[in-house]
């Protein structure tokens, strides 16, 4: 009985999805994170080189041997973009993680109990979230220097609000509603009512948060790095690769700047697509406005 | 007595002051016994209510004595206070669309709730519990798979009342238990609590602006009025021969399907304002019998025959 409801649900709402323009928007979206999931953890597989190792001439044109052709000191670009997934998506997901693990839990307590310690944490983040998010990764990188988690750090700063403000306001709503209420008046424990009656029902518009932050991170990073802030040289880093490919655009090598430029764009659009439809599956009354 | 509360009063701290949601009221409440509070929206019905079991905002202001099984609940810690809650006195509420958690199945509710107050508890041992009641209260045990989506607004009401069920307490406070369900529904969830509360044997306090439910269900019957209670009497007694002049109102304000008597019935004015209430009796302002000590004095509380009424009209009856 229960298993055939489901899965007509199910049906129904993959029929609905794809009726409408915005479900084939977020297949092809959950299609190129797939790809350049793969790409990043197969990447020693996949890429044709060693992309830290100088293995053709200096700004070769792309041909047969390097569809993507060769950056200036002869690395192939290629290689390096397969290999740059892995840096962008992998500094995306910790500086999400590190960021929704400390505004989350933040926003329930705050959320919560209200009162002072409510105002004060709300002041916080309304600070952090006042500034330009880039101009503050930049400060908080210059001071931690490069690494992987230090640059992870400083986008999750910038995100941290996000999470804070959007389940501080949806606990507080929670919080009034009857079921709560009943809870308590049935003896829970405050550390219950939080964790079992509030914390799942807010749980929803945490996912989409953290879909859409995470297209927002991969291109914060990016940006880090274009900017000489980011990973250090060698590895290879979409921004890095970008800034360093501009250079010699006008020596007419056009492909050292494109290839990360558009890995960089779909991986962000793929992001940004799939949270979308992600959001539609949560919130029905969005889907139902269509 | 299984529950009594002496001079309790709950006061609502504000900006502008004190709200007096609930002021000097007593009440006790017999075992086995189902007591009707009723009166209009606004009254401190559900103050009281709430306030019993102490779930009100933290900044509420309570005085006087309020006890279970002499058991003071006043003063006492709150860790204290949530064993009291669902295990000594339950509740159930108004809204059974919202009163269930909606991202938990049926059963996980009842083990939830059960592992609460017996934390050894173990999840076949809560299982056969929870089929037990939700059997008793009219729902198939299989649907504990269930969420509470899936059951209508009165099968919502009935888990509800298992929920309150399964833990046995001693009192039950229903807060207008079907106020928003249809009035067939409303007659069935009525008689199931009225024989539910006579297999438990368990008391309640049964709060409704429903004067109909409260006549069929209660063996006493508090009418209260901005705060107080202005008259206590027993359910025959109330509706025949009403003492205080509010309740007089209240009873000729019921709506009836008399074709010769079309014209629905009010109490001219509103209640009082609770942050500044009259100085003499609430009522009077919209008393028709109004004296000049009225307005004055707060009544005091006296005996006319079984009833107990706070109004001036008696105390000088007895002078």
């Amino acid at each position: 009985m229960r298993k055939k409801f489901i899965s007509e649900r199910l049906g129904e709402f993959i029929s609905d999805l794809f009726g409408t323009g915005t479900g084939w928007l977020t297949f092809i979206g959950a299609m190129i994170l797939i790809f350049y999931i793969v790409l990043a953890i197969f990447s020693p597989q996949i890429a044709p080189y060693n992309p830290t190792e100088r293995v053709g001439r200096s700004l070769t044109a792309p041909n047969d041997q390097f569809i993507f052709g060769t950056d200036n000191l002869g690395r192939d670009v290629l290689s390096r973009v397969i290999y740059g997934a892995r840096i962008a998506l992998m500094i995306a997901f910790i500086a999400v993680a590190i960021a929704a693990g400390v505004g989350v839990p933040l926003g329930l307590i705050s959320g919560f109990l209200g009162g002072p310690l409510d105002r004060v944490l709300t002041l916080i983040m309304d600070a952090i979230y006042s500034f330009p998010g880039l101009i503050l990764a930049i400060a908080i990188a210059a001071v931690l220097g490069p690494g992987v988690i230090n640059i992870a750090i400083s986008i999750a700063v910038v995100y941290t609000p996000t999470y804070f403000k959007v389940i501080r306001n949806q606990v507080s709503s929670v919080k009034s509603e009857l079921y709560v209420e009943a809870a308590k008046a049935l003896g829970a424990k405050n550390r219950e009512i939080l964790m079992k009656y509030i914390f799942p029902n807010v749980l929803p518009s945490i996912v989409v948060v953290l879909s859409m932050n995470l297209a927002d991170a991969i291109m914060t990073e990016a940006g880090l790095s274009f900017l000489g802030l980011g990973i250090a040289p060698p590895t290879p880093d979409w921004g890095f690769d970008l800034s360093n490919g501009q250079r010699f655009v006008l020596s007419k090598a056009w492909w050292g700047l494109l290839f990360p430029g558009i890995a960089i764009i779909t991986v962000v659009l793929g992001f940004s697509m799939f949270s979308e439809g992600l959001n539609e599956l949560i919130n029905p009354t969005i889907r139902e406005r269509r | 007595m299984i529950f009594e509360a002496k001079d309790l009063k709950i006061y609502y701290k504000t900006k502008k002051g004190f709200v007096k949601a609930v002021d000097n009221i007593s009440l006790s409440v017999e075992k086995g016994q189902t007591v009707g509070l009723v009166g209009e929206s606004g009254c401190g019905k559900s103050t009281f209510g709430q306030g019993i079991l102490r779930i009100l905002p933290p900044s509420t202001f309570y005085s006087g004595s309020l006890k279970i099984e002499n058991q003071e609940l006043l003063g006492i810690p709150e860790s204290s206070m949530r064993k009291i809650r669902g295990k000594k006195i339950g509740m159930i509420f108004q809204d059974p669309m919202t009163s269930l958690n909606p991202v938990m199945r049926i059963e996980k509710l009842f083990y939830e709730t059960l592992r609460t107050h017996e934390p050894e508890i173990t999840e076949e041992e809560a299982r056969k519990r929870t089929a037990k009641v939700l059997e008793k209260v009219g729902i198939e045990p299989e649907r504990m798979r269930e969420y509470s989506f899936q059951f209508s607004g009165g099968m919502r009401q009935r888990v509800m009342i298992a929920l309150t069920l399964v833990l046995n307490p001693l009192l039950v406070i229903a807060d207008e238990p079907t106020t928003s369900l249809d009035v067939i529904v409303q007659a069935q969830i009525m008689n199931l609590l009225n024989e539910l509360r006579k297999e438990y044997d368990m008391s309640m306090i049964l709060i409704t602006h429903d004067l109909g439910v409260v006549a069929e269900m209660a063996d006493k019957i508090c009418v209260m009025y901005a705060g107080h209670i202005v008259e206590e009497a027993l359910s025959e007694d109330l509706y025949y021969r009403p003492k205080h002049p509010y309740t007089e109102l209240l009873l000729k304000s019921i709506p009836n399907t008399n074709i010769n008597d079309l014209e629905l019935k009010y109490i001219p004015g509103s209640p009082p304002d609770l942050l500044n209430p009259p100085i003499g009796c609430r009522f009077a302002p919209r008393c028709p019998y109004k004296k000049e000590i009225c307005e004055k004095k707060v009544p005091p509380t006296v005996k006319v025959d079984k009833t107990k009424v706070k109004c001036w009209l008696y105390s000088e009856v007895e002078q």
